[in-house]
């Protein structure tokens, strides 16, 4: 049960940043590597905050922040200098790496003597169901705004976007940057639940986010009342699960990226099957 | 009102050289104008529209608008005064989005970027803005668009295009996807809502009865010249066999 109530508990958290990929990867159709460089920032940027004596909301504050900096340049190098997306993604990620190390100074930073977050007497599990919560509804209420429809509307047909009379780069760079800003505080979350920053904590972070999105979007999307957000809150849950019980049938830790990989193209397949036989009941 | 002022328009031709469509055009469209444009393939009707739109770039010379001037302005900020509908019905509409969140964007249009709700506009207001169209899109205000038929699209596009009052509205060959019932609904459609909202019209179309019966100026293009431009007088002794022979003679 214990061992349970960690692995949802580390979904949660994990499903910020899987929320902050939804942004870019489902709804302006960007594979963004560079969240794989923003969630190790955030353990990197709440590190140096609680090292600093600063409170954990205030830098959990400072991450969301470098996280929007960080999704501000990947942004740039696509929509100004027109470097593709997969490689704006993959040269920010790099860079990253570096500056994270710069930041922290050394490559793993133990927080367990720090005053965080997760060491107010509160169950992790309720905190980590609140902060979800927050960051849920706070997207859902943003998609309804103008601007948010604006940003669906640019993956869905740029073209009728700039016929609204608005320039999509902008747009863009705005959907990069609270993707990248929600991965960061994800990533900073995460390092005050483990209790520890480490500079290689990103790695996988998009391809975790697609399977999480993949394997929700497959189990879910026909039920009506659950809002896309909620799909893929679950849908991180159930991968944390099934990565759970890969452990439990012997698997090493070094297997997760082989079995990453096995979900993302059993889902993709499946979902391959579903389109051509709905494709096929259409047709007749 | 909408005023090209002697533009040129070259084209880079890989094969050395390159291919010059327009040379010194001017053409003066007056406020609240329905022009028709005809012409055979690769005379330069779409490219005007490019030009104006500015989707392309002139080589030479400028458009105005009123006292603006066009010519200087970046694409997206001469949208948010010129509306265009495609040839293509999915261009103008979001497909995964409902027809009630696709007219709300249109409705928002030039407010949009903003953190009020997007879909606040009253259910009679969007079944007013649908309520002449035959083709029912009323029954389908929360259908997602991908769900309807290319002529329902268009229908769609083209209330978009028109709702938040632009001064000027380009149609690009918008009835040529459709089938000849569908093609005609859109065009009455078209006629009722530019006559509604006098808005300067330009359509490029290839049906010739369209371009005859609509509107009230007729303008046939040939190798990036103006080789017929016709009043409304004018324009109703032309019969669809003088232009066919004018086809015939410009090839």
């Amino acid at each position: 049960m214990e061992v349970l109530e960690g692995v949802i508990t580390q979904s949660l958290i994990l499903g910020i940043m899987v929320l902050g990929i939804y942004i870019s990867y489902r709804i302006l159709d960007f594979p963004d590597l560079s969240v794989d460089g923003s969630f190790a920032l955030g353990g990197a940027v709440i590190a140096i905050s609680l090292k600093y004596g600063i409170s954990p909301v205030v830098g959990s504050l400072f991450s969301l922040i470098a996280g929007m900096l960080a999704g501000l340049f990947t942004g740039i190098l696509h929509v100004k200098l027109k470097v593709s997306n997969l490689l704006s993604g993959i040269l920010v990620m790099l860079a990253l790496y570096s500056i994270n190390l710069r930041i922290m100074g050394r490559a793993n930073i133990p927080l367990f003597n720090e005053k965080h977050l997760f060491k107010i007497d509160i169950s992790p599990l309720i905190i980590s169901i609140s902060i979800i919560l927050i960051m849920k509804i706070l997207i859902d209420k943003f998609f309804q705004t103008g601007i948010g429809y604006t940003l669906k509307a640019v993956g869905d047909n740029p073209q009728m976007v700039k016929s609204l009379g608005i320039e999509i780069g902008k747009i863009k760079i705005l959907g990069l940057m609270l993707s990248n800003g929600l991965v960061c505080f994800s990533g900073n979350i995460m390092a005050q639940y483990q209790g520890f920053s480490d500079v290689s904590m990103g790695i996988g972070s998009l391809i975790l986010g697609i399977a999480s999105i993949v394997i929700g979007k497959s189990l879910f999307e026909r039920i009506n009342f659950l809002k896309e957000t909620s799909v893929i809150i679950i849908g991180t849950i159930l991968y944390q699960i099934v990565i759970l019980l890969a452990f439990n049938l012997g698997l090493k830790a070094t297997d997760i990226k082989f079995i990453t990989s096995f979900v993302i193209i059993l889902f993709f397949t499946i979902d391959k099957f579903k389109s051509q036989i709905t494709s096929r009941q259409v047709s007749l | 009102m909408l005023k090209i002022k002697s533009i040129s328009k070259s084209f880079y031709n890989p094969y050395g050289g390159e291919n010059k469509l327009f040379n010194n055009l001017s053409l003066d469209i007056k406020k609240g104008d329905f022009v028709s444009i005809i012409g055979s393939n690769g005379t330069g009707k779409s490219t005007l529209l490019n030009i104006i739109s500015g989707v392309l770039k002139e080589s030479k010379g400028e458009v105005l608008l009123g006292n603006k001037k066009l010519t200087s302005l970046p694409e997206h900020k001469r949208t948010q005064i010129i509306s265009r509908v495609f040839q293509n019905p999915s261009l103008g509409t979001c497909p995964t989005m409902t027809v009630r969140e696709n007219l709300s964007l249109a409705l928002n249009k030039n407010k949009l970027l903003n953190l009020k709700g997007c879909l606040r506009h009253k259910k009679e207001t969007l079944e007013d803005l649908l309520k002449n169209i035959s083709l029912d899109l009323n029954k389908y205000l929360d259908v997602k668009v991908k769900y309807l038929s290319g002529g329902q699209r268009q229908a769609l596009s083209l209330v978009m295009a028109t709702v938040s009052e632009p001064e000027v509205l380009l149609l690009d060959e918008h009835t040529a996807a459709l089938d000849p019932k569908t093609s005609n609904e859109i065009m009455e459609l078209t006629k009722d809502i530019v006559k509604k909202k006098e808005i300067t019209t330009l359509m490029v179309t290839h049906n010739l009865r369209h371009a005859l019966n609509y509107g009230n100026r007729l303008i046939m293009l040939h190798k990036g010249k103006i080789i017929l431009d016709a009043n409304r007088k004018e324009k109703k002794e032309i019969t669809i066999e003088n232009i066919l022979k004018k086809f015939e003679y410009a090839v």
